[in-house]
């Protein structure tokens, strides 16, 4: 049995090495409950694969998304989908659109040399085949009072604080089958947090490459300088899910990170 | 330089050593500290601690997630006890209210639920089990 697998695999490796199939990487999205995950998620898809369709519904009430849901199939090319990010990321806010391909990251921390595009002058290679996870906020406490302020029985608040908790064991299970993750967090909150610094230490440990997210700046109060001051280590992104503002440059970072 | 977030010791550069933990308490936070920013570290570190402790004193009913029965009607309170000592990955405080250890779910070492202030917990099996499945099918694959 273990022979049929080792020759399998060696023969799933000769067919992708003798056509080039480049297969998906698995990119989860994680972050706190209410950071905007379902947001991005869906954006994502409507730029790069289905205008129509969304994998969850986003709400203003803690833990809307309490099982991870995974959507395959999607194709960032960014030479090919400049026109559409002006057409779908700045309804809102129009502005003029810069080339997200052209070398130098203005947005990475730290030493611009370790810009991977920079260093190998890869500029024209701006794809990246990918499936995304959106999973369910991490907390580290899951309280059903939360949710009575939001208009739910006492039974119904209960029920949403275990499925939350369930959801928080079922996003951790699956880092063990993502090969990078889009660390979302909200840029009018303080980036202090246990679940933040957790979250990046664990990442770090099991050497899964990360972009922050720093979302929700359209809000007045946001201030994603505080997330690159904490996070220096990282890409971090300054971006607005909801009404797509520099998205371009977040999927530029994306693809040169998670190629 | 990275800051060991439990014990504080600084060390220049990560090391192959540093993979399983700080060399000096065992704990896998590091801070990340760019020259100049020590003091904005420690104050960082300090607000971390503040906010473990003002986790503050918790009542315990006890009560389960589906599948998980509670050994038997919880009462009383307790100190909850420092990050390094727990071995639990989730406790339940009372129907409806969770917390949960994310660095010890992260750390992949199965689900250990506490129930009781008194030293109650429930082992979950399938996840400690699955890990060990994990280990021995990458074992055997090439």
């Amino acid at each position: 049995m273990v022979r049929r697998r080792r020759t399998s695999g060696i023969l799933a490796w000769l067919l992708e090495a003798l056509f080039f199939k480049k297969r998906s990487v698995k990119i989860g999205i994680y972050g706190p409950p209410n950071a905007g995950k379902t947001t991005l998620t869906n954006r994502i898809i409507h730029t790069f694969a289905d205008e129509e369709e969304d994998v969850g519904t986003a709400s203003e009430i803690p833990h809307e998304t309490r099982r991870a849901v995974r959507r395959g199939g999607i194709l960032i090319d960014l030479k090919q989908n400049l026109k559409q990010f002006q057409r779908t990321n700045f309804n809102s806010n129009p502005q003029p659109l810069s080339d997200p391909t052209r070398n130098g990251d203005p947005t990475r921390n730290g030493d611009p040399s370790t810009n991977p595009s920079t260093k190998s002058g890869r500029k024209g290679r701006a794809k990246l085949k990918l499936d995304v996870v959106d999973t369910p906020g991490l907390a580290t406490k899951i309280d059903f009072h939360d949710f009575l302020a939001y208009g739910l029985r006492e039974e119904e608040a209960k029920q949403r604080a275990k499925e939350a908790t369930e959801g928080v064991i079922e996003a951790i299970k699956w880092l063990d089958d993502i090969d990078g993750v889009i660390l979302l967090m909200d840029a009018t909150q303080d980036p202090y947090t246990q679940t933040n610094v957790v979250i990046i230490g664990n990442m770090e440990a099991r050497g899964i490459p990360v972009v922050i997210a720093a979302n929700k700046i359209d809000l007045s109060s946001a201030a994603p300088q505080k997330i690159k001051k904490a996070f220096p280590q990282h890409f971090v992104i300054p971006i607005s899910a909801l009404t797509g503002e520099n998205m371009p440059e977040f999927y530029a970072a994306m693809v040169r990170r998670f190629r | 330089m990275h800051k060991c977030l439990r014990c504080g010791k600084d060390f220049e550069k990560m090391n192959e050593g540093m993979f399983g933990g700080c060399p000096e308490c065992g704990s896998k936070l590091f801070l990340y500290v760019r020259e100049g920013e020590e003091e904005h570290a420690t104050e960082l570190v300090r607000r971390l601690e503040k906010k473990t402790e003002t986790a503050g004193k918790l009542p315990l009913e006890g009560a389960a997630l589906e599948g998980v029965e509670p050994l038997e009607e919880a009462g009383g309170g307790g100190e909850l006890s420092s990050e390094g000592d727990k071995i639990e990955s989730l406790k339940i405080v009372s129907p409806g209210v969770y917390e949960l250890n994310l660095d010890t779910l992260l750390g992949r070492r199965g689900i250990i639920m506490r129930l009781k202030e008194d030293g109650s917990y429930a082992i979950h099996l399938p996840s400690l089990f699955e890990k060990k499945e994990k280990a021995r099918r990458n074992r055997h694959t090439p």
